[in-house]
């Protein structure tokens, strides 16, 4: 081209108007923290913007930084046997344990877990409800069978041991001569709970929805729960299956009476029945037809000749299971229900009526047998949906990650 | 059995008069009565049997059949045995079951190509060869066929329906002869038929209603 320039007498300096620069390439950054080989995986088309797992990266980076300095400027992990005050106990017991500590040059310090006993914070106490003088004159209800003593020694108890029962009720010394279950130290308690919760916010209908007052403690259903539940784990093995077995038999007994409840219609008994194809197929020939039945039942399309009719019918069963789709397997069906026939399952006598009749046996079978296939394939594609609808819509989409389930 | 009047005559194949639209149907069964010779068994011969071909009622059969030809097992002398009289049947001694065929030729005036029918020889009951045999007891198999005859020629017509054949010559086989009930096997199938038209209506139903 540097000729052609020549010719028109141009200059042969390169002309800078006509070159712009290229727009410089942005080559995208390496992130710091994500690895080179992860980078170069990475194409261009998107930009790697701020996103949950940059930050993630960025954590980890923290972390790293965190994790890498206190072996110098921290100091040495050391571990020492130092008191605790555990500030959930009241009577100050000072007990010792374990705690990490860390050396520098010259003392000690606990590491940064250092503040409440953290077991401290799972001390929870119910609240235990106490009546004073006022309330024992005028809110609780007097019951006979409770001295005042005894119903604040329960309470008592109940403050002791946070509302567990099971260790109330172990650690009960009942007055003599009476004899305290866990269901009557359990009634008195919610009912002196539920009359002073009644009194104090000053109604039923305030408190209305707090459990004590919606649900009062049933001491009968208790204990009759409880004996259940023992007799329940008292069942020897013979006995829960016996259990087990007339469960079944009620759930059974349930579906057929579910079942027989939906009003279904009998299927039309056997004599009944219309037949697909007539019963009385012409006796005598008609007149101008052959008396041999082609595949169709009708008068088949002959050449003038003898013919043995059995060899006939037979040629034309055949042929009407060859138009059959599911080829050995059908015709196994056919000749399962055509073997109370006879030995061969053939008419033993070839009449033209019987071999009419049999020939209209077969379609009909062979109409039956599609019926049939076509019924079970409804059924099955309607219990595969069911199926699948049940799981949800991403059923069907196969296997998605699990991480990736919103 | 007899056919129709015809319609309209035409010519067939070999320039013969056949009668449009005309039928003659004639019964005929072909059996095998086979004997368990007992004592006098031995290896290669321990039965003794019968082929045949009757006519349904034991009437003679000669009006419309010519000649039979009996095609039996290679290892027999002279396997296919040629029968041209009543009555047509053919007595050996064997000791193996197989299928015979049986070649039924009919007359010139019927212009008809011979006929094959396959029949198998039974020799024990049951298929069971252990099983006990009885020298009095013969294992008779008998099949019931008709012989369609297809716009017959008008001489074999008119002869056919003309003919009022006599009683067939005694065969051997005469007192094994079985009956038959072509009303009973009607019913059988008529009764199977009606089982598969309720199960159909069931399966209908089934349809359209469909349950889960």
């Amino acid at each position: 081209m540097s000729d052609v320039k020549d010719i028109l007498g141009m200059s042969r300096a390169p002309d800078r108007s006509e070159v712009q620069p290229k727009p410089k390439e942005q080559k995208a950054k390496r992130p710091e923290g994500m690895s080179r080989e992860a980078f170069a995986l990475l194409d261009g088309s998107h930009p790697i913007a701020p996103s949950s797992f940059v930050a993630d990266l960025a954590k980890k980076q923290a972390g790293l930084k965190e994790k890498r300095t206190p072996a110098e400027k921290r100091g040495q992990v050391v571990w020492e046997m130092r008191p605790f005050k555990n500030e959930a106990r009241q009577d100050g017991l000072e007990l010792r344990h374990w705690a990490k500590c860390l050396k520098d040059n010259a003392g000690r310090v606990r590491l940064a877990e250092d503040g409440e006993y953290p077991f401290a914070r799972l001390d929870c106490k119910p609240m235990v409800y106490r009546h004073d003088d006022e309330e024992w004159d005028n809110v609780i209800v007097k019951d006979a069978d409770w001295t005042r003593e005894e119903t604040e020694y329960l309470l008592d108890l109940c403050d002791q041991f946070h509302l567990r029962f099971l260790i109330i009720a172990d650690r009960y010394e009942a007055p003599a001569g009476k004899t305290r279950s866990m269901e009557d130290l359990k009634a008195r308690y919610y009912t002196i709970a539920r009359q002073l919760l009644i009194a104090r916010e000053g109604g039923p209908e305030q408190v209305a929805h707090q459990t004590i007052v919606k649900y009062p403690f049933n001491a009968d259903a208790e204990r009759a729960r409880k004996r259940a539940v023992e007799a329940l784990l008292a069942r020897s093995a013979g006995q829960e299956a016996a259990d087990q077995a007339t469960l079944e038999a009620a759930r059974g007994i349930e579906n057929t009476r579910r079942a027989a409840a939906i009003p279904r219609k009998q299927p039309p008994a056997a004599d009944t029945v219309e037949l697909a194809t007539p019963v009385d197929l012409p006796e005598q020939p008609l007149p101008g037809a052959s008396s041999l039945l082609g595949a169709d039942l009708k008068p088949a399309q002959l050449k003038p000749g003898v013919f043995s009719r059995a060899a006939h019918m037979r040629e034309v069963a055949r042929q009407q299971l060859a138009n059959v789709p599911g080829g050995a397997r059908a015709q196994k069906q056919v000749d399962t229900l055509l073997a109370e026939l006879g030995p061969k399952g053939e008419p033993v006598c070839a009449t033209q009526a019987t071999c009419a009749a049999y020939l209209a046996l077969r379609a009909d079978i062979v109409q039956m047998l599609e019926l049939r296939k076509r019924l079970q394939h409804r059924q099955a594609a309607e219990a595969s949906q069911g199926g699948s609808e049940g799981r949800g819509r991403r059923a069907h989409k196969g296997k998605v990650p699990a991480r990736y389930d919103a | 059995m007899a056919g129709d009047t015809a319609d309209r005559i035409f010519t067939g194949t070999k320039g013969e008069k056949r009668l449009k639209g005309a039928e003659v149907v004639y019964p005929i069964v072909t059996g095998t009565v086979a004997f368990y010779l007992g004592k006098k068994a031995t290896g290669t011969a321990s039965h003794k049997w019968t082929v045949y071909v009757r006519g349904f009622n034991n009437e003679d059969i000669s009006h419309v059949i010519k000649k039979v030809t009996f095609y039996l097992h290679p290892s027999f002398n002279n396997p296919a045995r040629d029968m041209t009289e009543s009555p047509f049947e053919v007595s050996e001694m064997g000791w193996g079951e197989f299928e015979i065929n049986i070649k039924i030729y009919f007359h010139d005036d019927a212009f008809e190509d011979p006929i094959e029918i396959l029949h198998h020889l039974r020799l024990y009951a049951d298929n069971d060869s252990s099983a006990q045999q009885s020298t009095k007891k013969p294992v008779v198999t008998e099949a019931y066929d008709e012989l369609v005859f297809n716009e017959p020629t008008e001489v074999f017509h008119a002869r056919f329906t003309a003919h009022d054949p006599p009683p067939a010559k005694e065969s051997q086989a005469a007192p094994f002869f079985l009956e038959f009930s072509p009303q009973q096997d009607l019913d059988k199938i008529n009764a199977l038929r009606r089982r598969i038209a309720q199960q159909k209506a069931g399966l209908l139903q089934q349809f359209e209603a469909p349950m889960s």
